[in-house]
């Protein structure tokens, strides 16, 4: 409607054209492609046409040339022959065809890239037709486009007529039609409506899904759904918005894309794990991440790495190509996801990945190529600042000077170690793809090459992807097929943070004063900490992983209305790590070489079987209903060696240790069977319901609760449906309400037996132990969440608004129940504890401006607030990780807790610690909580401007509230000891009398001013301009004089710029990966790169 | 067609059902583990494993001694171990609590293959009785380290087998003991293995003998000691460095043993960081200067005397196979000489033992003919020939010394490490009315 409601329309078109003169400044410089001096207007480009008495079957020739469109007509009812005289300028299609036709008594309809000409009316009714093949029949069937599903119920309608029929069960018609000029009409709720020339005997077609936020179809669980009739809450992510970042990665896609996700980058490790949480975290000990199910199985997922790389873990995830996808939906609420059952209380995510079309093959071709660069690095004291500071501390402990004044003086070796290590690198994607296929057979195949070096000395991640998958008609009654995907990849890694072993951790703290080479070329080694450069050179960390998740599955018409699909899956993850420490580097040095191999199968076989019933009673009644069966067969196997004593560095394998330290193989077999289903019942698309459940079973649980039911209940009234409903600018009102269990079945296996163990090891003898207290009540996790919601449309779509409230109440959470240690164990695992998350999602899209220039604005916000409620005696879990993270009763997970640090002493020069029981000493028990990690609320806000082929997209992303326990600084200030300093000590408290934040600098710090205090706690919050992409889509003008039906060039900046008062490198940090518990620590972690990247996608 | 169908799915959902009774690979339920004899040795060495934790001579039981008396500092990073050398320790002391759950994770060990050794048919009784002796050695040396260093103690007797009545309230001192001198009675009589790195019939009189000691039991220490001193399978070996060269020496009575796969870390926590250690506890100055110049004793044991001195009676910082002392002969011939001084016995016997220990370390003879002077002798020998053996801390405070000897001990409270805060917190028999004096 109205857009001046939105924004003014005076000032709109000021805006249009400064920003428009300001973008083809811009775009002009950076592609040197020349703007089309005359903007076209109407139907497609301006046709130019001068012709004196030629025939008119010519002149259509003369337009076809011009345009997209073929002319198509009955030459005996069209005399194309007869003479016409016409000279147009510049002029838009219909403009032409209006001045060149209707004299000429022949009317014209554009269907499909075809103009369909026909006598007027009047003409037509005159002259009978004499077409011989009146009354010929037609069939075909329909499908969806998004996903190649058939689709019952569709109307068809001849154009002008009130002729019609309807697709079957199986999506199969068959229609009467006059004549080769008929035009079909299909249509179908939830998708674009459809007309076809009926010029053949077969006519399948394939209905797109409507592109409104209303009509989208949504990937739900076990099935799909359109927008408008879903009871439950879920994000989903679609079309431009999977492709508009270049990332490796599918987690990295969600960032900022969906109310109640919250995604961090643990760190900038190429190919790094990334924490995904959905409506807060809702496990202690269980894990947070949600389910991953792609094409409807669920996959595997975690770090199967059994090399410590201190926090930087890899993530299965990471193997799925980004661009295969077709759409993610992000289910949240318990309505929603309880069909997932056991598995379900942190929130799935479906993937669904692309399908084939049945139409002329089409050729993708798509690559980028970008470099990456650490945004800010730390400013750490030079050589000379060095020495004078552990001068200073020297003194400060009654001790005498390190360094002379003339050793100051004539020192020569200044270091930067941070550009040693630190570079700007390269990442590169190509991507090839082809969809396409016939009535029977549709295929999508893609290859894709993904390379990327870490801006950390050493790093680097190369994938290959392939995938194909398969869609094939066998008869009427069945359907099969495949998805197949492949990956390969190799990552270099780094040892990462809280190890002196870190490149980037060593070249942080090692002071200015040691130079990376001796005089002899070979790395020196005289400092504090292992030489980063050498490290970051000569270690080798290389992991390969082969992934292959691959289904077949088929579609069975049993009965009208009724299907039976069943589908079986195999994923197979293979990880294989290769480290080589040689005898030249400090820690090889100590072993004199040191080499691990280590490998891990993984492998899920998973089945689902589903009858499904879809019916309608009086057009009234929508009855849809599934029944399921589902089972999962898991199967790990990993292997370790470790040897040392390697004759020299050529030598890089085991087979060449003179010792094996270690080598072990173990393996773990668990299984799932699953029984679940869903009624949902529409009544007159107004008042909706669903319930659903799922009874899981599982080999993780105790005897006495192997089985456990979860079931939800939802509820929609979509208010604008009804009659009293009088408001014209609301398009659709639906409120939601939705109440049900879930369960995180996150827990050890075989954790409710009582064991005894292998490893007990003595003299080379094997030695077995009792290992475990037996907890046959063991059991999931579970989680009741109730969400009320409602989803409103205004102004013909122009606004769209999204509401959600939930509650979520966590119990039975798994915790270590300690048992006294004169027992000969420490705990044993129970179901205990108890944790709550409130929250609130609000997403709002506008389209303020819709004309040649295009403004949509999208934002979305969440906010949760997470209470630990009840654990073991209450009794808080403390001092977790280097933040020191505890969980206590009363507070969100994960607060830190320690002392709170008021500042440095005017007199002393150190800090004054709060004695909070006020027992005049600072004891433990003055420890309190000082921050908490988790965000009062997040978000992000994207604008996409649009104009002529050019689009503008800026996302921002933004997180408030949460603070980071800068642990680096803990060492980097600590004013003593070996670590460099930032350059912040230079403020540092001198004599008594200075005022400072930072305390003196003494080797004898008897006060601890370095102990984890509230002085390393910083605010985490920050907005990102996470992506900044400029793109421009060639006219199909341009196109088809390249034979191309697209091509788009883009230039795309991520991470461009950050506004946080945080001062490490990147308030974007994580460094335990994805524990919960040890949550919003920066610990000498890697930081996320900035990237520009340039692009191109191209279609033939 | 359709009935196909449907049949077809039938099929399908027969075939799948996963398994949920699948078991763990890497262990097996508790009941089923220790049937036959050969389940019974791998139960055995589950208990010599424990003798290796960090907890136990892996590590803690051994320094802790250490740190605790004036042989040592704490020079690394760990904040537990300063607070041991300061005697100023909190209840939550990690490395008194790893101590303490290493004992009862052997204890529970030793329970629990006691508990089902009835089941294991076809076995002699001499093997029962073997290995019940081993089992034995192996609980006792747990329990007289515990009441070593915690004075009262849980006397646990019974596997831990459910999380049903695992509250135990403390056991004196003297009951403790008493039990385990019958224990090892048994042993001494019964066990027939005399491989290295287990426990022997030896070792258990070894044993005895310390534990009578402590018990001021000297007509019985000598005897035990004297016992063990007769036996011709046992003699000092002539260089002392090569004590701690040399894998299962002649003068080896039960050594807790490592490999290059079982490693302890022992020598990364001794040694300094230029060779790749840790540096956590090193000797004191005072320790150092006690020895005189001709004692071999000092440069077998300690190295880095310019710079940092650290020890270096554990030195395979690469393998980590460093075997860990529990009994060597030089301590009998110790134990017999305060036996001896204590019963007042004859000046000759008690200078020639004090003198079998010196003239190894390539010192003149003494010969001493007042009993206090014979004390202080023994005990510095004591001292000089078991630094870094984990000794000296015990050895202070059964002399009655450690008050006057360390400056940081003001209070017989700091002689017991506090009961772990762990077990008062979750044991409803031990309440904080329970914990030791001054924690």
């Amino acid at each position: 409607m109205q857009q001046s409601l939105l924004f003014k329309q005076k000032g709109a078109t000021r805006f249009n054209q400064v920003f428009s003169q300001v973008l083809m400044v811009l775009l002009m410089v950076v592609f040197f492609i020349p703007i089309p001096a005359k903007a076209s207007v109407g139907q497609g480009k301006p046709i130019n046409l001068d012709v004196e008495d030629e025939p008119l079957k010519t002149v259509l020739q003369k337009i076809e040339k011009q345009c997209d469109y073929t002319f198509v007509y009955n030459a005996s009812k069209i005399d194309v022959e007869q003479a016409v005289s016409v000279n147009y300028n510049e002029a838009s299609l219909e403009d032409v065809l209006n001045g060149l036709l209707d004299e000429k008594n022949i009317q014209h309809e554009i269907i499909q890239q075809k103009i369909v000409l026909t006598p007027k009316e009047k003409k037509a009714e005159k002259s009978p037709p004499v077409v011989p093949q009146e009354g010929k029949k037609i069939r075909g069937t329909v499908t969806d486009a998004s996903n190649g599903s058939t689709l019952p119920g569709v109307s068809i309608v001849i154009k002008g007529t009130l002729k019609g029929t309807a697709t079957g069960i199986d999506g199969a018609y068959e229609i009467e039609v006059p004549d080769n000029l008929s035009v079909l009409i299909f249509s179908f709720i939830g998708y674009q409506t459809l007309e076809v020339l009926a010029d053949k005997n077969e006519i399948d077609v394939a209905l797109r899904p409507v592109a409104t936020q209303l009509e989208e179809m949504v990937v739900v669980g076990y099935g799909s759904s359109s927008r408008k009739l879903l009871t439950s809450s879920v994000s989903t992510i679609k079309g431009d918005e999977l492709t508009e970042k270049p990332v490796s990665s599918i987690d990295q896609i969600l960032q900022g894309k969906s109310t109640g996700v919250q995604v961090v980058s643990n760190s900038g490790t190429p190919g790094g794990g990334i924490s995904v949480r959905v409506r807060g975290i809702s496990s202690i000990n269980a894990g947070s991440e949600p389910l991953y199910v792609v094409d409807g199985i669920p996959i595997i997922t975690g770090d199967f790495g059994q090399i410590g790389f201190s926090g930087q873990t890899t993530s299965a995830i990471s193997d799925i190509n980004p661009s295969d996808i077709e759409s993610i939906s992000v289910l949240k609420d318990a309505s929603a996801t309880t069909i997932y059952g056991s598995r379900a209380s942190n929130g799935v995510i479906l993937i669904t990945t692309k399908k084939g079309s049945a139409e002329k093959t089409k050729i993708n071709f798509s690559a980028y190529y970008g470099v990456q660069q650490v945004a800010k690095k730390l400013d750490m004291l030079n050589a000379r600042e060095f020495m004078e500071y552990k001068n200073d501390a020297s003194i400060a402990a009654g001790g005498l000077p390190v360094y002379s004044q003339e050793e100051i003086e004539t020192n020569t070796i200044d270091t930067d170690w941070l550009d040693e290590v630190l570079s700007t690198a390269p990442i590169a994607n190509y991507e090839l793809s082809a969809v396409g296929g016939s009535k029977s057979t549709k295929y999508y195949i893609s290859g894709n090459y993904f390379t990327q070096e870490g801006t950390l000395i050493g790093t680097a991640y190369d994938r290959l992807n392939g995938r194909a998958n398969l869609d094939v008609k066998v008869n009427d009654f069945i359907n099969v097929g495949a998805n197949i995907g492949l990956s390969y990849s190799k990552n270099d890694r780094k040892e990462g943070d809280q190890s002196l072993n870190s490149p980037l951790a060593n070249a942080i703290a090692m002071p200015a004063i040691y130079p990376v080479y001796n005089p002899d070329g070979t790395y020196n080694d005289d400092g504090p900490f292992a030489n980063p450069v050498s490290i970051g050179n000569l270690h080798v960390n290389e992991n390969y992983s082969f992934r292959s998740i691959s289904s077949i599955f088929a579609d069975i018409r049993i009965y009208k209305g009724l299907t039976f699909n069943t589908k079986w899956s195999a994923d197979y993850y293979n990880l294989r790590e290769h480290t080589y420490d040689p005898p030249t580097t400090r820690q090889g040095g100590k072993y004199n070489g040191l080499g691990i191999e280590s490998t891990a199968n993984v492998m899920n076989v998973v089945s689902n079987n589903i009858l499904r019933y879809v019916t309608e009673i009086d057009g009234k009644h929508q009855i849809n209903a599934l029944l399921g069966y589902s089972f999962e067969k898991y199967q790990r196997r990993s292997t370790y060696l470790r040897g040392q004593d390697f004759p020299n560095e050529n030598f890089q394998y085991i087979a060449s240790a003179a010792t094996i330290t270690a080598g072990s193989a173990s393996a773990l077999d668990r299984g799932l069977n699953s029984f679940f289903g869903e009624v949902k019942y529409d009544f007159k698309y107004k008042y909706l319901f669903t319930l659903s459940g799922r009874y899981d079973g599982s080999s993780k649980f105790g005897g006495n609760n192997q089985y456990g039911f979860f079931p939800a209940a939802s509820a929609a009234w979509r208010i604008s449906e009804e009659d009293f409903f009088n408001v014209s600018s609301i398009d659709d009102l639906k409120v939601r309400v939705s109440y049900g269990l879930t369960g995180n079945d996150g827990i050890p296996d075989f954790a409710y037996m009582n064991l005894y163990s292998s490893g007990a090891n003595y003299q080379l003898n094997p030695g077995i132990y009792p290992s475990q207290l037996p907890n046959p009540d063991l059991k999931w996790e579970s989680t009741t969440q109730f969400d009320i919601g409602f989803n409103l449309s205004m102004f013909s779509n122009k606004l769209t608004f999204e509401f959600d409230f939930y509650n979520k109440q966590t119990k039975d959470l798994l915790l270590y129940r300690p048992v006294p240690p004169s027992s000969g164990f420490g705990s044993y695992i129970s179901n205990i504890g108890e944790m709550k998350n409130n929250g609130i999602e609000i997403m709002l899209g506008a389209k303020i401006i819709e004309r040649e220039f295009k403004w949509d604005l999208s934002t979305n916000f969440s906010l949760n607030r997470n209470e630990v409620t009840k654990l073991y005696n209450d009794i808080p879990i403390d001092q977790i990780g280097r933040g020191e993270n505890s969980v206590r009763v009363g507070y969100p997970i994960g607060v830190f807790y320690n002392y709170e640090s008021l500042g440095v002493d005017p007199s002393t020069g150190d800090i004054v610690f709060r004695d909070v029981d006020g027992d005049g000493e600072i004891t433990e028990n003055d420890r309190t909580v000082i921050g908490d990690p988790n965000p009062d609320f997040i978000g992000s806000l994207t604008n996409i401007f649009s104009y002529k082929g050019f689009t503008l997209n800026i996302m921002l992303q933004y997180t408030y509230g949460n603070d980071i326990f800068n642990g680096t600084r803990r060492y980097i200030e600590s004013m003593k000891g070996q670590d460099n300093q930032l350059q912040a000590i230079q403020n540092r408290w001198r004599q008594p009398g200075d005022i400072s934040q930072i305390p003196r600098a003494t080797n004898a710090d008897l006060n601890i001013n370095d102990r984890a205090s509230s002085r390393f706690i910083e605010d985490g919050s920050y907005l990102r301009f996470k992506t900044v992409r400029l793109s421009y889509d060639f006219k199909p003008k341009v196109l088809e004089k390249m034979r191309l039906s697209r091509l788009e060039l883009y230039l795309v900046a991520q991470n461009l710029f950050t506004i946080t008062n945080y001062s490490g490198m990147d308030p974007e940090v994580n460094y335990a990966g994805n524990d919960d518990l040890r949550y919003g620590t920066d610990f000498f972690t890697y930081p996320s790169a900035r990237v520009f990247s340039v692009g191109l996608n191209l279609k033939f | 067609m359709k009935k196909n169908i449907l049949f077809l799915f039938l099929i399908f959902v027969a075939a799948s059902c996963a398994k949920l009774d699948t078991g763990p690979t890497q262990s097996i339920p508790a009941n089923e583990a220790i049937q036959t004899q050969s389940d019974l040795n791998q139960a055995l060495n589950g208990c010599y494993d424990a003798l290796q934790l960090p907890g136990f001579y892996g590590r803690h039981t051994v320094l802790a001694a250490e740190l605790s008396s004036d042989n040592a500092n704490a020079t690394g990073t760990i904040l537990e171990y300063y607070n041991i050398s300061l005697n100023n320790l909190l209840s939550n002391n990690t490395i008194a609590e790893s101590i303490w759950n290493a004992c009862y994770i052997a204890i529970n060990r030793v329970n629990n293959v006691l508990y089902y050794l009835p089941n294991v048919e076809n076995i002699s009784d001499a093997d029962k009785n073997d290995i019940t002796g081993q089992l034995y050695f192996i609980r006792s040396l747990a329990y007289f380290n515990l009441v070593r260093y915690f004075g009262d103690t849980p006397l646990k007797v019974t596997p831990t087998l459910s999380t049903d009545d695992l509250d135990t309230p403390r056991s004196s001192m003297a009951d403790v003991l008493t039990h385990i001198v019958g224990d090892l009675e048994f042993a001494s009589q019964n066990i027939g293995n005399t491989a290295s790195g287990k426990a022997s019939s030896v070792a258990a009189q070894a044993l005895l003998a310390k534990i009578a000691l402590y018990d001021l039991r000297w007509a019985d220490a000598e005897s035990y000691a004297n016992a063990v001193i007769n036996n011709t399978n046992y003699s000092l070996v002539a260089d002392y460095s090569s004590l701690f060269n040399s894998e299962n020496n002649t003068e080896s009575i039960f050594e807790v043993q490592y490999n290059d796969q079982d490693k302890n870390r022992m020598a990364e926590y001794c040694f300094p960081s230029s060779l790749g250690g840790r540096y956590e506890v090193s000797p004191t100055e005072d320790l150092i200067n006690l020895f005189t110049a001709e004692d071999t004793r000092l440069n077998a044991s300690f190295d880095g005397f310019s710079d940092k001195p650290y020890s270096i009676k554990y030195w395979q910082i690469s393998s980590g196979a460093d075997r860990v002392y529990v009994f060597r002969l030089a301590e009998m011939y110790l134990i017999r000489a305060e036996a001896r001084i204590r019963q007042q016995s004859a000046f000759d016997g008690i200078n020639a033992d004090i003198n079998a220990i010196r003239e190894r370390a390539m010192l003149e003879p003494v010969d001493l003919q007042d009993y206090d002077a014979l004390l202080q002798e023994m005990l510095q020998q004591r001292q000089l020939e078991f630094t870094f053996e984990g000794q000296r801390w015990f050895d202070l405070i059964r002399s009655n010394l450690a008050l006057q000897t360390l400056p940081t001990v003001n209070s017989s409270d700091q002689l017991l490490f506090p009961i772990p805060f762990a077990e008062i917190n979750t044991n409803s028999a031990i309440g904080p009315e329970n914990q030791n004096p001054g924690y």
